[in-house]
């Protein structure tokens, strides 16, 4: 099918993901994108809207919101509704702690395919301190139960890591207790405040198959969808597969201030700005786009591996932090990890 | 007069005379390959391959059911008709089923 193969590339971006503010009401320690001021020169409401109509002109069928924290922007009631009425599929990334009554309402009125909430821990110690708020583990959790309550498809997101691995079943009751739709679970990143945590707080390879043996037993038995985050990989048939890359495939990624970056991790790979650029142009035309788009532009492990034609050279944004190019080897490539960290994971039953 | 497969089966109306069409809150994005169809309804995404698209396609509200599987027993020639019968009409109940086409009887 046209998302697994490596080298369909959309005429127009499917998927827009939209750093729609960079600011946030949260101090996490670990988010990749910095989030917590805002910018100076952040897309207006007219530019929000006029890049909404031509995204609708170039067929974008999915919009997710993300931030920063999206809720936080005075005007965002009016861009969901206007998303809405593009009949765009929308997906919202959110903390969830300002999302009060009419919020919901709003929500439950257009019905997006999800709404993923971000939980870090299974009680408010473990949580608030990775959020960097008092508080914010009840205000989230009350969120959750305000728009399940309805039937919004909620999605609840948690990085694992040291502080946290251990309430693993704990997290797991929580997330079956609220009666979310889906689970998607994650790794620190060393990339944005990750980095300055990464040594110290991210789980070791037999950490993480830990995890994942655990979320995979329970995907067998549970209605609640487990998906793990999309720079790992993803869950097919009870098995962790490496991930397949969708920036310049099929997904570009608007930053607050109208830059076009090819996912919300590859910041410093700016290829062009909505507010000068036709985004059809630079879908088309941008050199940095084509690049990573371009298998035989990869290098190391990952130019000779056989698997190439499977995975697309996995998370190109792991490979630019990791060797200063994005289409250097993913360090995260469960592959290679099997090769060199006696991960549980071997290449046979990746297959 | 716009009804599902169902209700209209359920009077007795010949099944062949149904004539599909694509569903007013549903979006098709074609691709050189397949399709993308994001049914708003049930705000899910669903990926279709160059067949899928095809019948899809079909659905335009002017061809019977029975129009388009004689539609498709002539473009895959080389099937037994039984088994593109068969797909067209399996095809067809998945997209009632997810809310992507609607029946109506002219």
């Amino acid at each position: 099918m046209l998302l697994d193969d490596q080298l369909f590339v959309a005429k127009t971006p499917l998927i827009i993901k939209w750093e729609i503010t960079k600011a946030c009401n949260l101090e996490c320690v670990h988010c990749y994108a910095s989030s917590g001021t805002k910018l100076k020169d952040e897309l207006s409401t007219r530019e929000v809207l006029n890049l909404m109509e031509c995204m609708s002109q170039l067929d974008v069928l999915c919009v997710q919101f993300t931030g920063g924290e999206p809720f936080l922007r005075r005007d965002f009631a009016k861009i969901l509704r206007a998303a809405d009425d593009h009949m765009f599929c929308i997906d919202i990334l959110t903390n969830g702690t300002l999302i009060d009554k009419k919020s919901t309402d709003l929500i439950t009125r257009i019905y997006p395919h999800s709404v993923q909430i971000s939980l870090d821990g299974a009680n408010p110690t473990t949580h608030d301190s990775f959020r960097g708020l008092p508080g914010s583990f009840r205000s989230t959790v009350a969120a959750i139960e305000r728009l399940v309550e309805p039937g919004v498809k909620v999605s609840i997101s948690t990085t694992f890591n040291r502080l946290n691995v251990n309430e693993l079943d704990q997290i797991w009751q929580l997330v079956e207790d609220l009666g979310v739709k889906s689970f998607l679970f994650g790794f620190i990143y060393p990339i944005g405040r990750g980095a300055a945590i990464y040594n110290s707080l991210a789980l070791s390879p037999r950490e993480q198959d830990r995890v994942r043996d655990f979320l995979i037993a329970r995907s067998k038995t549970t209605e609640v969808k487990i998906y793990v985050d999309e720079a790992i990989g993803k869950i097919i048939d009870g098995k962790v597969k490496p991930p397949v890359c969708k920036a310049g495939r099929i997904m570009a990624t608007v930053a607050a201030e109208g830059q076009v970056i090819p996912c919300p991790m590859l910041f410093d790979l700016t290829c062009g700005n909505v507010r000068v650029d036709d985004l059809k142009e630079v879908w088309e035309k941008s050199k940095e786009l084509n690049y990573i788009r371009e298998l035989s532009n990869l290098k190391g492990r990952c130019a000779t591996c056989s698997y190439v034609s499977l995975c697309g050279g996995g998370c190109k944004a792991m490979a630019y932090f990791e060797t200063g190019d994005p289409m250097g080897s993913d360090p995260f490539c469960p592959y290679a990890k099997s090769d060199e960290n006696g991960s549980q994971l071997t290449v046979e039953n990746l297959k | 007069m716009v009804s599902d497969i169902s209700t209209l089966l359920s009077r007795e109306v010949n099944q062949r005379s149904l004539r599909p069409i694509v569903a007013p809150r549903v979006r098709v994005r074609d691709e050189e390959d397949g399709a993308f169809v994001f049914v708003k309804d049930i705000a899910e995404i669903y990926e279709l391959n160059s067949t899928a698209k095809r019948v899809l396609r079909l659905c335009d509200g002017t061809r019977t059911i029975e129009d388009i599987l004689q539609t498709m027993i002539k473009e895959f020639d080389d099937t037994p008709q039984e088994i593109v019968r068969n797909d067209v009409n399996e095809l067809l109940e998945f997209f009632e089923k997810i809310g992507c086409v609607k029946f109506h009887v002219k």
